[in-house]
């Protein structure tokens, strides 16, 4: 907790101290684009990750969705674009203010909904302890890191009804 | 000290008395949250506060519900606002869906 806390605090005018080592930034300046590539030009609209992104509106309303779809979906990939831009933008910032890191919480999200999917992560996944020379260990470690980093900036923006 | 009855809370017993069918006609729509794998507790408890106001506890009952029962009733009323809803929640990443309560 202390650590965490270390690492994006509040201040007292109302932004955010932003600690991050040079390496992670590197990091989601390198995973922010792929993301950003796969919302706005998914080469196969059946991918897990795109269904993932963009669920359906309307559960068992065909008619309804599509109609949904058709005027939301451009709106969404807009949303969704805005924030990792705003990411890509102040990645190297010591100082945020809460609609930029609210968009990060949004984009280090977005990446952790790509990722899970990918490694089709399960619900408490405690599972098999993860051994280092599985294939996938390195997308494990970075799905938890990413986790980590999303509970930190949670932990900073506080109680948005206190 | 008691204290008096804000208008809201009013409204809300009036609501309450004048029965299900008044309440169905005006809020015919709700907007479901659903069980992921992904989305940890605290974010969607987060989400859930930031988006609808809800206090923390409300806003946690609602993702234990999520949590235990694979979904919750997270927001009702017309069917253009559930959109907007709906569509917020997208935007965070969480698995929601809107039907017509019946």
């Amino acid at each position: 907790m202390a650590l965490r806390n270390q690492r994006i605090k509040s201040t007292r005018h109302g932004t955010y101290k932003l600690n991050l080592p040079a390496e992670e930034r590197q990091l989601l300046a390198h995973l922010l684009p792929q993301v950003k590539a796969l919302i706005t030009t998914p080469a196969d609209e059946s991918d897990e990750r795109v269904k993932r992104l963009f669920p359906v509106a309307y559960a068992n309303d065909a008619a309804h969705d599509a109609e949904y779809q058709h005027y939301m979906r451009d709106e969404l990939v807009t949303s969704r674009v805005q924030s990792i831009d705003t990411v890509l933008e102040s990645i190297e910032a010591r100082e945020l203010t809460e609609p930029q890191l609210m968009a990060w919480m949004r984009s280090v999200n977005a990446v952790r909904l790509v990722l899970g999917t990918m490694l089709d992560i399960q619900e408490d996944d405690g599972g098999p302890e993860l051994l280092p020379n599985d294939p996938m260990f390195s997308e494990h470690a970075l799905y938890d890191y990413l986790s980590f980093l999303l509970e930190t900036i949670i932990e900073a923006l506080g109680d948005p009804t206190g | 000290m008691p204290v008096a009855p804000s208008p809201a809370e009013i409204d809300q017993t009036e609501e309450q008395v004048s029965g299900d069918t008044d309440l169905a006609a005006d809020r015919p729509w709700i907007v479901l949250v659903w069980n992921d794998p992904i989305n940890t507790m605290s974010y969607v408890t987060w989400v859930f506060q930031r988006l609808f106001g809800y206090t923390k506890e409300k806003a946690t009952a609602l993702m234990l519900d999520v949590h235990h029962k694979g979904r919750a009733v997270v927001s009702n009323g017309p069917r253009e606002k559930m959109e907007i809803d709906v569509f917020r929640l997208h935007e965070h990443g969480l698995w929601a869906t809107m039907q017509k309560d019946e």
